[in-house]
């Protein structure tokens, strides 16, 4: 890369207007990265933190609580399997408003006091009260509320004190609350609750034949990962986050190739005599793709170091999170595919012929 | 012989019909030798040069380079054949503007995956040898048009060939510079014994070649010491001595 690098150090300012584009695309697709992987966090980091493995749902519910209604008998074809823990659960969100002036927006886990997600999950404050008709709330929420506080639920007479904290969690971007299933009911069903909950959480450990158990009950089982997709607005951020992410790359695949077409075109008298002077076709391109690399791979850490700054300045005003593989793969994936665009210039470069050095007669 | 054409023939489609531009060329260049081949524009001299210097393949004849027959090879053998064997000087040098004059030769030396110490310091020596010892961290940009030639003969000379092939080399000089330019190319064609081939418009230098052809009609004519041609078309250096 001889000529190459000394191109780069020479000529700046041909180089400045496609480094200062690919830095921009680099700095747009990490914030972004930043923000995917913040809203996907927001619908789901308490489903997350769940201590469970499988999720199961009314059949054709498609991993959405609200959609999803169970009964006991359903919940007995998981119970007394070998390898398989199950423990219903009943979800729904809530808006309530505490005897001190604060109101929350909470998704509300109703979960059975002897089961594993109760134990594990809505462990009460010591002299709190106890988790029947009271409420244990995400660790997000400490800041707002106490241990004591009184919530009340629209359309409820029911009142419900904060006996306790759990981990920070959200689902469908609000914080995660637990209280037992029997409350839940009564909040979501008044008196005729019939035995409904919402889903059946399970752990289990092992080869278990689980299409079985879903045909035997008529419900649908998928992992915890599975259930993320059921999560409320989760499909459409992702999916909008993909979309523009996507665009980024193919703009970058476009704005690189064309740069490196019109250049080597400009240099198609450079390229002939570099031939003349004996170069091989495979020492151009090494020469011309080791330069572009040069400028790729500075221009991407740059937008990429500038976004990663960027985003830790939002801070606490956007649901901002960097998972640092995910910001590395793209930026990655930017420079491969910025070098991909610069392909279509290729054959222009390999089939410069040498003869142009000497002056035309023609 | 470090150079010799024979019977090369030449023709370019010219819409629906075929242009000859070289037919029956022969020539052939020992070491040590500076020819000159003069010609009106568009007499296929510079198409010459690119058959020579293996950058056109010929439609017949046959191009020996330091002994080694070039029709059978391949585009890979000839590139290889072609850095070990011939250099070029063009016409208004063509230097890579972001290179110093130095650069000019370490790149020859890269290309041939040979950029070492030596190498630089030979690339030094060549430009001391110029008297551009002086200019040698200097863009082309900062260079005189004569400084760029000789820069540019400096580099020819860097991949130690044996045969060098001019350009109209002096075509956008002054006659001052043009005449500088040529005595260095004598010069180091008769010290390192190169077989130069020089393609030139300006006859005032023609007193520097060894031997001078004009070409005719597709073929090389001698031109004899008196300035007359002679009838033969056939050139063998044999008839100059």
């Amino acid at each position: 890369m001889y000529l190459g690098l000394r191109d780069l150090r020479v000529a700046k300012g041909r180089f400045a207007l496609v480094g200062a584009v690919i830095v921009l695309v680099a700095l747009l697709s990490t914030v972004l990265s930043g923000l995917a992987n913040g809203l996907v966090d927001d619908g789901i980091s308490g489903l997350r933190a769940l201590p469970l493995t499988h999720l199961t749902f009314q059949e054709g519910a498609e991993s959405s609580f609200s959609r999803s209604t169970l009964t006991g008998e359903q919940l007995a074809t998981f119970e007394d399997v070998p390898g398989v823990e199950a423990t219903p659960i009943g979800v729904s969100f809530l808006n309530a408003a505490s005897d001190q002036g604060e109101t929350i927006d909470i998704a509300l886990f109703g979960v059975d006091p002897d089961g594993f997600l109760a134990s594990e999950s809505a462990a009460t404050e010591p002299d709190a009260g106890s988790l029947e008709g009271g409420l244990v709330l995400a660790e997000d929420l400490r800041d707002e509320v106490a241990i004591g506080d009184e919530f009340t639920v629209p359309g409820s007479d029911a009142s419900l004190p904060v006996v306790g904290f759990t981990f920070a969690g959200t689902y469908g971007h609000v914080p995660l609350a637990f209280t037992t299933l029997d409350t839940w009911q009564q909040l979501q069903y008044g008196d005729d609750d019939r035995g409904r909950f919402s889903a059946v959480a399970l752990r289990v450990d092992g080869d278990v034949d689980l299409a079985a158990l879903d045909e035997a009950a008529g419900t649908e089982t998928g992992t915890r990962e599975d259930a993320y997709a059921g999560s409320p607005g989760y499909s459409a951020e992702t999916a909008t986050m993909s979309l523009i992410r996507g665009f980024l790359l193919v703009i970058s695949a476009l704005v690189v190739g064309a740069f490196f077409t019109v250049w080597t075109v400009q240099r198609t008298r450079q390229i002939g005599l570099l031939k003349a002077l004996g170069a091989s076709t495979a020492y151009v391109v090494r020469d011309a793709l080791g330069q572009l690399t040069v400028i790729l791979v500075a221009s991407v850490a740059i937008g990429t170091l500038a976004g990663l700054g960027l985003g830790s300045m939002v801070g606490e005003e956007a649901p901002f999170s960097f998972a640092l593989g995910s910001v590395l793969a793209s930026a990655v994936t930017l420079a491969l595919v910025g070098l991909a665009g610069s392909l279509v210039a290729l054959r222009k470069l390999t089939g410069v012929d040498p003869v142009i050095s000497l002056a035309a007669e023609h | 012989m470090s150079l010799r054409l024979d019977d090369i023939g030449v023709t370019v489609p010219d819409g629906d019909d075929t242009l000859t531009i070289l037919d029956g060329a022969s020539l052939e260049v020992g070491a040590g030798e500076l020819v000159t081949i003069t010609g009106r524009s568009g007499s296929g001299k510079s198409t010459l040069l690119a058959v020579a210097g293996l950058l056109r393949r010929p439609d017949r004849g046959e191009v020996t380079l330091a002994g080694r027959a070039t029709a059978g090879l391949g585009g890979r053998e000839r590139t290889v054949v072609r850095r070990d064997t011939v250099a070029f000087v063009f016409q208004a040098a063509q230097l890579f503007p972001s290179l110093t004059a130095v650069q000019q030769l370490e790149l020859v030396a890269h290309i041939r995956r040979g950029l070492d110490r030596d190498a630089r310091t030979r690339a030094r020596d060549l430009l001391d040898g110029m008297g551009l010892g002086h200019r040698a961290n200097t863009l082309p940009g900062h260079l005189s048009g004569g400084e760029r030639q000789r820069v540019g003969i400096a580099r020819a000379l860097m991949g130690e060939p044996a045969v060098l092939l001019a350009d109209e080399p002096t075509a956008s000089l002054d006659p001052e510079r043009g005449r500088e330019v040529m005595e260095l190319l004598a010069t180091e064609t008769h010290r390192r014994g190169l077989a130069t081939v020089v393609v030139i418009h300006d006859p005032a230098h023609l007193d520097l070649a060894d031997r001078r052809y004009d070409l005719r009609d597709g073929a090389l004519h001698p031109i004899t010491p008196s300035g007359e041609e002679s009838e033969t078309t056939a050139a063998s250096p044999a008839s100059t001595t």
